[in-house]
């Protein structure tokens, strides 16, 4: 007999035999009759015929065919310096652009100190992002590549490469740090001799390492899998930009590296990034990183001091979408000389050369009093030169693209995990860019940048949901499909919200779900900041959705969660905070015809910073109390803006 | 800072900081179908499919394709890997009747080819019919002219080679390892519903050695497996073979008597223990995890049954001797392959060497045995099968039925779709006639890299799930040593690795008075459900021998508790049947706890597997009434509790 049929036989009489209420509730009347009443073959051939007749609905069935928006969040890390960078060789990194890209990709590398490394999870995308001024110079100099050694001024610094006092390897592994600091000290040295003459002004020389930093980029960006991203860091000081080309080897070619030998103004450097779209029909953009360091990058007037202009506030906003707003020297968010009232502003707050801060200068050097000068500008000037998006990336001088606590390989090579590095705790586990995108190619992950659809973390891979509107109801959080339904009815994280309907208030539409090998979420907020009528600049934060089901009371206090880290192991559990978070949130303060930005800051529970994973590891006692061992990682969105 | 010793210097050369580095057994969660056909098997060239594998492949990597009703289709979230699946026999001859390719026909084929000529007005007919009568007509006349599509329809062994060449030039074409596996392999089709897919780890330079193996070289499993022995000693490489639908096999899929009606020995249950790792639980043609009869007392038993009770194939149980099977229950006029099965068998049995009769009679036979003497529902559903595993594990020393569980669809029109809101099993108005067919279901494979390698070694290894559809994230391990808090730690996974194994491992010989622990993570589809419940589905064999199976229910969402009972309080229901919506207001996005077993007996053969409940969401019966594409039935079901099936932990005193 035939396997139709029998399986048709058996299908029959189990009809036949069930009892009729649960026949009835899997088949209806028609098919009842078919069974009874057609030959069984038949009922094999309606069942399966109707699989693939036509329909004459106009619509597809198929619901995603229609899907136009990005369903999938990326991670990766857009600064990581390798031997190329003088500061990173002159520090002992003899990594590699290839093995920053290896170990992106998840490849065990052998680091610096000599152990393996690898991640725990492979990041989606890398941007090695090398100090453009004295490219290459230190390693090609110590390989004795003619064209440097060919030049009188090479020799002093030739000479000095002659006398590296060891190896990174050897100074972590030896019995006292003597051998670091004799490092240091040489490095200091370098430094002295780098920053006073270009050695790599010659075409030739730059040209060849571009043009090797390219090729490495090009064989390991892999369309669909993992993306390789072409840039190079312009670093003037403390106004750092990572340029970043959306392009491949093809248009990147037809230029060379901005160095701030070419000029210090960042003015000149979108000008000169202007000029490569226009020449090559490419795309670029730079990120500007470490504003907490100097009080220079968000000042309100332009590098000559002038006041800023229509045209400075068209050019930064077109070429600076995005800003590295955590990274390992510190997290810019915010301060909390800015932001008194704000609870978590004082995270990872760098605390080096910082003797007289004033509420002033950290008013210039933080994303959030950024984003709120950014509003008043852009009401004098018609464009506001400082809506930008977030990402975090580590800054990392090693190569290794590291920003887990337990996996935290440090800023140079000397700082890589030894007995000695303790001496940095300041430094910060951190960070990573997530970007919703639609594949992981470089086109659609730049596209992403460019329409701010970003946020940074401090280095968990948490998911963020942001979207803002004016229809969202409480339910909406509550939707398995909350991304269709935050793109269909209103915009994501990087968008704009303009003229309130009447007597209508923004609602936001926000899930954040926990790094699935991390810590629980503590709670989501949301940071306003507003300018009112008269000018006037505020903030606020609101807690919006918080863990265990805990609430607010009457003055806004929320119980704090509690800690389970346990500095001995280090550990930490899950047994408080919750998986996920998702809400409904609309602003009750509402004024329609006030400037106003709302970004998401996404708080985890307590966890062991990296610093206790070293004092385990190797059994380090009587640190200073000033080492803070426990941290309280986040995710910050890029904000939603609404304009009147 | 502090001076530090030299040990710690030294230390730290050895022992390497990166808490990554230290281990390979780090796992990632890929999903994929080992099951779709295409317009290469013949019954779906019959029915209209004319899909390609090259667009199956690109369907399940996330592209826009158009299916046979002309309409675009994307699948919502992609599929890590995929394996067309056709059926070996007759592979690819109707599009090469169609296409005027010339074959050597049988006197089957040539009946065939004249049918074909009129397939696609039939096809048109089906179409324009308006009436379930005018289909049934038409249906009725395609059956009479076309015969039966198993039976061999061309003598042409050039032919048979340059479609499996076909099929292995296009898996190759979208194998592409780290991102997207593409499996070669193909359908062996079986009677009694004894179906196997044929899973090759292997690309084309080892695979283009044999052809595929069908039902026309025989209808024994075990003469495949010895096909895939001799495979594996020819190419020094590796095969598998995925059972499918025991649920409408009778009890012939898991019986305890061989092909040819002898009791399973030790030879056997070796043999199929090595060939057969893995069953594919749940798909379109059903569920077949149990059944309400076999677990009267699992209150979620009763899900996507295909409408259908055990009853023995009336072939087998009501026929003495080899007559003609062929004439019983639908008593049609296809004809039946017996034939070619008979006459392979007859060739073969000097290898087999033993009393092997014709496909018919041994089967019957087989089906017979086991209505004399077992229960047959347990040959039909994995959890009877796991069950009677243990049973034959004491009497043989070998487990045969020692298979982890996956899903697939068993889709026919080149189109992997899992998921509710988008199935695309049956379109237009005639999809509510087949409301029976289950939307489900998706393979869930926990591997180091996406690549064929990677994903037939966790398949051997059994760390494999079976979902209906939603792509739920569950992570089982069992061990002696698990603590309350470990359920908590955020390593969870290498804490699991560590101090126990996964799914699809084994437990033996317990520490005294101590039970098994398992440590279990479930996080729902981060675009789907939250979860219900977790369970623990226990089996075991007493030292009476008999073969028990108890429910727990271990991880409750919203708070829930048991009762003294064991029994908690439903989930609820957000379903708005109008417009196919729910909510997530109940149940919890994750749910995660140890559990021991209370009532663990260190004699016991025993296996646990873990269920996990959504809560009820709309099935796809309701997107169909919801988009007005169809009118539903009066009984007809518009709600589901999708779920998922992990891989048993086995215990082996």
């Amino acid at each position: 007999m035939t396997l139709d049929s029998l399986w048709i036989s058996i299908y029959s009489w189990g009809m036949r035999l069930r009892d009729k209420k649960r026949k009835e509730a899997i088949v209806n009347a028609t098919v009842m009759t078919a069974v009874r009443e057609c030959p069984l073959s038949r009922l094999v051939a309606l069942l399966l015929a109707s699989m693939v007749l036509p329909t004459f609905a106009q619509r597809s069935y198929s619901p995603p065919v229609g899907n136009a928006f990005p369903t999938s969040v990326y991670w990766g890390d857009t600064h990581v310096h390798t031997h190329l960078s003088w500061d990173a060789y002159g520090s002992g990194n003899r990594l590699t652009p290839d093995d920053a890209n290896r170990f992106a990709k998840g490849e065990t590398v052998i680091a610096n100190n000599g152990q393996e490394v690898s991640l725990r999870r492979p990041l989606d995308f890398l941007m090695v992002a090398d100090h453009s001024q004295n490219f290459g110079v230190l390693p090609h100099m110590a390989a004795g590549n003619p064209l440097l050694l060919e030049k009188e001024a090479s020799k002093p610094l030739v000479r000095l490469l002659r006398t590296i006092p060891g190896t990174v390897r050897e100074a972590l592994n030896a019995p006292t740090d003597k051998s670091i600091k004799a490092l240091g000290k040489h490095s200091g040295a370098i430094k002295q001799l780098w920053s006073t003459y270009d050695y790599g002004a010659d075409q030739r020389f730059m040209r060849e390492v571009w043009d090797d930093v390219i090729a490495t980029a090009e064989r390991h960006n892999d369309p669909g899998k993992f993306t390789s991203f072409i840039g190079y860091e312009w670093s003037p000081r403390l106004i750092h930009r990572n340029v970043i080309f959306q392009d491949d080897a093809a248009r990147t070619l037809e230029v060379l590296p901005y160095s701030s030998f070419d000029s210090i103004n960042p003015e000149d450097l979108w000008t000169n990034l202007r000029d490569y779209e226009d020449r090559t029909g490419g795309r670029v953009i730079s990120v500007p990183h470490n504003a907490n360091l100097g009080g220079d990058m968000f000042r309100l007037t332009t590098f000559h001091g002038q006041p800023l202009t229509r045209e400075y506030a068209q050019l930064r906003s077109r070429f600076e979408p995005l800003t590295e707003v955590t990274q390992i020297k510190g997290d810019s968010e915010t301060h909390p000389l800015v932001s008194p009232t704000d609870a978590f502003a004082d995270y990872e707050t760098w605390p080096v050369n910082d003797k007289n801060p004033t509420r002033e200068q950290k008013a210039v050097s933080y994303a959030r009093p950024a984003l709120m000068n950014g509003l008043d500008l852009g009401i004098n000037l018609g464009t506001n030169p400082f809506k930008f998006g977030m990402i975090g990336s580590t800054d990392a001088h090693t190569s290794l693209a590291t920003a887990d606590e337990d996996n935290f390989w440090g800023k140079m090579a000397v700082n890589e995990p030894s007995t000695y590095r303790m001496s940095a705790w300041f430094y910060s586990a951190a960070g990573y860019a997530a970007v919703w995108a639609h594949e992981n190619t470089r086109a659609s992950l730049f596209d992403a940048m460019q329409r701010k659809e970003t946020y940074a973390t401090t280095g968990p891979r948490i998911t963020v949901r942001f979207f803002g509107g004016w229809a969202f109801t409480d339910d909406d959080a509550l939707r398995p499909d909350l991304g269709q339904v935050g793109y269909t009815r209103g915009v994501p994280m990087g968008g704009d919200l303009v003229a309130a309907p009447n007597g209508r208030a923004p609602s936001f539409l926000i899930r954040a779900v926990r790094d699935p090998d991390g810590a629980n979420l503590d709670r989501v907020q949301i940071i306003k900041g507003w300018r009112d009528a008269t000018g006037a600049l505020f903030e606020k934060v609101h807690d919006v959705a918080l863990s265990d089901d805990r609430e607010m009371d009457r003055q806004g206090n929320v119980a704090p969660l509690g800690n389970t880290v346990n500095l001995t192991d280090p550990s930490y559990n899950n047994s408080i905070g919750d998986p996920e978070l998702a809400v409904v949130w609309t602003d009750p303060d509402f004024e329609p015809d006030e400037a106003a930005f709302y970004y998401v800051r996404v708080l985890e529970i307590p966890t062991p910073r990296w610093t206790a994973y070293d004092a385990v590891h190797y059994g380090l006692k009587d640190l200073p109390k000033a080492i803070p061992m426990v941290t309280q990682e986040r995710a910050y969105s890029s904000p939603i803006w609404y304009t009147p | 800072m502090k001076k530090n010793n030299i040990w710690f210097g030294l230390l730290a050369l050895v022992v390497c900081n990166s808490a990554v580095a230290e281990t390979d057994r780090t796992t990632n969660l890929y999903w994929g179908d080992t099951h779709v056909h295409t317009y290469l098997s013949a019954d779906a060239y019959g029915l209209g499919t004319r899909v390609t594998p090259d667009t199956a492949y690109r369907y399940a990597r996330g592209d826009v394709v158009i299916a046979d009703n002309g309409k675009e289709v994307r699948i919502r979230r992609p599929l890590d890997f995929l394996m067309v699946a056709d059926h070996a026999e007759n592979l690819g001859v109707r599009p090469a009747l169609e296409a005027g390719k010339a074959l050597k026909l049988t006197e089957a084929g040539e009946k065939l080819k004249v049918a074909q000529s009129k397939n696609n007005l039939w096809i048109r007919d089906l179409v324009a019919a308006k009436t379930e009568a005018e289909q049934n007509h038409v249906l009725t006349m395609m059956g009479k002219a076309k015969g039966d599509w198993k039976a061999p329809l061309a003598n042409d062994p050039a032919f048979v080679r340059s479609m499996w060449e076909e099929v292995i030039a296009i898996a190759e074409k979208y194998n592409d390892p780290g991102k997207f596996t593409a499996f070669i392999g193909y359908e062996w089709t079986a009677l009694y519903m004894m179906h196997r897919n044929v899973l090759f780890v292997d690309g084309a330079e080892k695979t283009r050695q044999v052809v595929p193996y069908s039902l026309i070289d025989s209808a024994d499993p075990e003469d495949l497996w010895q096909y895939l022995e001799d495979y594996e000693n020819k190419t020094g490489s590796r095969v598998m073979s995925i059972p499918h639908n025991a649920n409408l096999s009778g009890g012939a899929m898991f019986s305890l008597l061989d092909f040819s009606g002898n009791p399973l020995n030790k030879a056997y249950a070796k043999t199929r223990s090595r060939w057969e790792r893995i069953y594919e639980a749940t798909q379109y043609k059903g569920d077949s995890e149990t059944h309400p009869d076999l677990s009267p007392d699992d209150e979620f038993a009763d899900f996507e049954k295909m409408g259908m009770t055990y009853k023995a194939p009336k072939t087998a149980a009501n026929t003495k001797g080899a007559g003609k099977a062929s004439a019983k229950g639908s008593g049609k006029a296809t004809k039946s392959p017996e034939k070619g099965s008979a006459k392979s068998n007859a060739k073969k049995s000097s290898t087999k060497g033993n009393a092997k009769s014709t496909a018919k009679s041994s089967a019957k036979s087989s089906a017979k045995g086991d209505t004399k003497n077992q229960n047959p529902l347990e040959g039909s559903y994995a959890r009877g099968a796991l069950k009677r595993g243990l049973g034959q594990h004491a009497k043989l020393g070998v487990n045969p039925f020692k298979v982890g569980l996956i899903g697939s669809t068993d889709s026919h029109i080149g189109l992997s779709s899992a998921e509710e809101e988008d199935y695309l099993g049956k379109q237009g108005a005639l999809r509510v006639a087949s409301a029976v067919w289950n939307a489900a279901g998706i393979a869930g494979v926990w591997a180091n890299k996406n690549t064929r390698q990677a994903i037939f070694d966790a398949m051997q290894r059994r760390e494999v799930f079976a979902s209906t559809g939603p792509r739920i994230s569950v992570r089982v391990f069992g061990g002696w040593d698990f603590e309350k808090d470990d359920a908590f730690k955020p390593d969870l996974t290498e804490v699991g690795y560590r101090k126990g194994v996964p799914m699809g491992g084994d437990l033996a010989q317990a520490p005294k008075r101590r039970s098994p622990g398992f440590l279990i993570h479930a996080v729902r589809d981060p675009d789907g459900a939250n979860l219900d419940r977790i369970q623990v589905i226990k089996g075991w064999r007493d030292k009476k021998g008999r073969l028990l199976e108890k429910v727990y229910n271990v991880a409750l969402s919203d708070d829930r508790k048991t009762d003294a009972m064991g029994k908690t309080e439903p989930v609820g229901n957000t379903v708005n049947p109008d417009d196919a919506t729910y909510t997530n207001r109940i149940g919890d996005p994750e749910l995660t706890t140890v559990w021991t077993d209370p009532d663990f007996n260190a004699r016991e053969h025993a296996f646990y597997y873990v269920r996990v409940l959504e809560i009820p969401t709309p099935r796809w019966t309701d997107f169909d009434v919801a988009r007005k594409s169809a009118k539903l039935g009066p009984h007809v079901p518009v709600m589901t509790q999708e779920r998922l099936y992990t891989s048993p932990i086995w215990y082996t005193p």
